[in-house]
């Protein structure tokens, strides 16, 4: 009866043990020190491993030269970020254009403006000039 | 008692009375000096400096406009100074003349140099306008060139948006031809207004040349409103373009 007893107790401790160790070699330096955040892939691959792509150490330059210690930032303007969608960016492109065209619509009625009031006061110009001409007698 | 008179009588006293007041006594046409004549040369004398007073004032007027306006070149601007000045520097001497003047022939003679040694309202005033318009119409074509440049900047912009500009480029390119022309009819107009002088208008030459860019410059406001009419149909005609876009997006 010890007997049975003593195993019993040795096969449990067992069971509670094993898995203890399994999860310490595996989890240790992946799930708890590393963030893997999906939308910051450049920002994790540059953590990791700087030099290993030429793009991705110029991200890192710039993210040393602006000084924003704010991953989030740079990766919106990285090249990766906008080629990984060619079709996006040229949809982005139409619609830019179109927005500066419809702003500068603007800028030419003031130009238009601005040069019909010139023609104006050269309609003064001439219409003083007529009636100097008209009063002036003799001379 | 009362006298009475026949009415061809007293008309005839009351005529001869006029007469003989208007009339120098014969010792006075001696002298060559008569009250009538005192009072013709008061008179001759008030008439001329008023004339050189309304010319001081138009003048004045027009330096004020010269400094007003900030179309003229710097050349143009000192060429008018100049002008003005020495208008007004000889009106002014004439006129001490004049105020220290008593002999009417004399004075006469003082009076005539007003208008024909310095022709006020024929040249000075002229030249003033028509040269403050010539740059204006440099001004107005700047502005033009500016529009164009951005318009074209538009189109480019439209263009790659997916836009058809066609309608509105060639309202655009008429614009360019009327700025084209304003500009070339305009390009003697301030030159030849300041090459006339007061001599040069009396020996007839200066008219035609004032006649000349007068109408010159009238062609070039002509051609300018022209171009803006144009410009303004060619900017509609691009909004118009960029609207669809706007409206299928």
């Amino acid at each position: 009866m010890k007997r049975a007893a003593i195993i019993i107790t040795l096969m449990l401790s067992a069971a509670a043990c094993g898995p203890t160790e399994t999860d310490t070699t595996t989890g240790s330096t992946t799930s708890t020190s590393v963030p893997v955040p999906d939308s910051d892939g450049p920002i994790e691959s540059l953590a990791i491993d700087p030099g290993a792509d030429p793009d991705l150490a110029t991200t890192s330059t710039l993210l040393e030269s602006t000084g924003s210690g704010d991953a989030d930032q740079p990766t919106t303007t990285t090249v990766p970020a906008v080629s990984s969608n060619p079709a996006a960016g040229a949809d982005d492109g139409s619609a830019e254009a179109l927005a500066d065209a419809t702003a500068a619509l603007d800028v030419l009625d003031d130009l238009l403006a601005d040069m019909g009031s010139e023609i104006d006061g050269l309609a003064g110009d001439l219409a003083a000039d007529a009636n100097a001409n008209a009063s002036s007698g003799n001379g | 008692m009362t006298i009475r008179l026949p009415r061809l009588t007293a008309a005839l006293l009351v005529g001869g009375l006029t007469i003989g007041a208007a009339t120098p006594a014969f010792g006075q046409e001696e002298s060559g000096e008569t009250e009538g004549d005192t009072e013709h040369v008061v008179n001759l004398r008030s008439r001329c400096q008023q004339a050189i007073e309304r010319r001081l004032g138009d003048l004045n007027r027009a330096q004020a406009r010269i400094d007003g306006v900030d179309v003229l070149t710097a050349a143009h601007e000192n060429s008018l100074d100049a002008i003005i000045d020495s208008t007004e520097s000889g009106l002014s001497q004439l006129s001490a003349s004049i105020a220290d003047e008593d002999n009417r022939l004399e004075l006469v003679q003082l009076c005539s140099q007003i208008a024909a040694e310095y022709r006020v309202y024929l040249v000075v005033l002229p030249q003033t306008h028509l040269t403050v318009g010539a740059d204006r119409v440099d001004a107005a074509a700047a502005r033009g060139d500016e529009l164009i440049s951005t318009f074209d900047e538009t189109v480019e912009a439209a263009i790659a948006a997916g836009a058809n500009v066609d309608a509105a480029v060639a309202l655009r390119n008429q614009a360019v031809a009327h700025l084209d022309i304003a500009e070339s009819s305009n390009s003697g107009v301030a030159a030849g207004a300041l090459s006339v002088t007061p001599a040069g208008y009396n020996d007839g030459s200066g008219e035609v040349i004032l006649d000349t860019v007068r109408g010159d410059l009238r062609t070039a406001h002509a051609e300018l409103k022209s171009g803006l009419k144009d410009g303004k149909a060619a900017v509609h005609a691009l909004r118009a373009a960029i609207g669809d876009l706007e409206d299928a997006a």
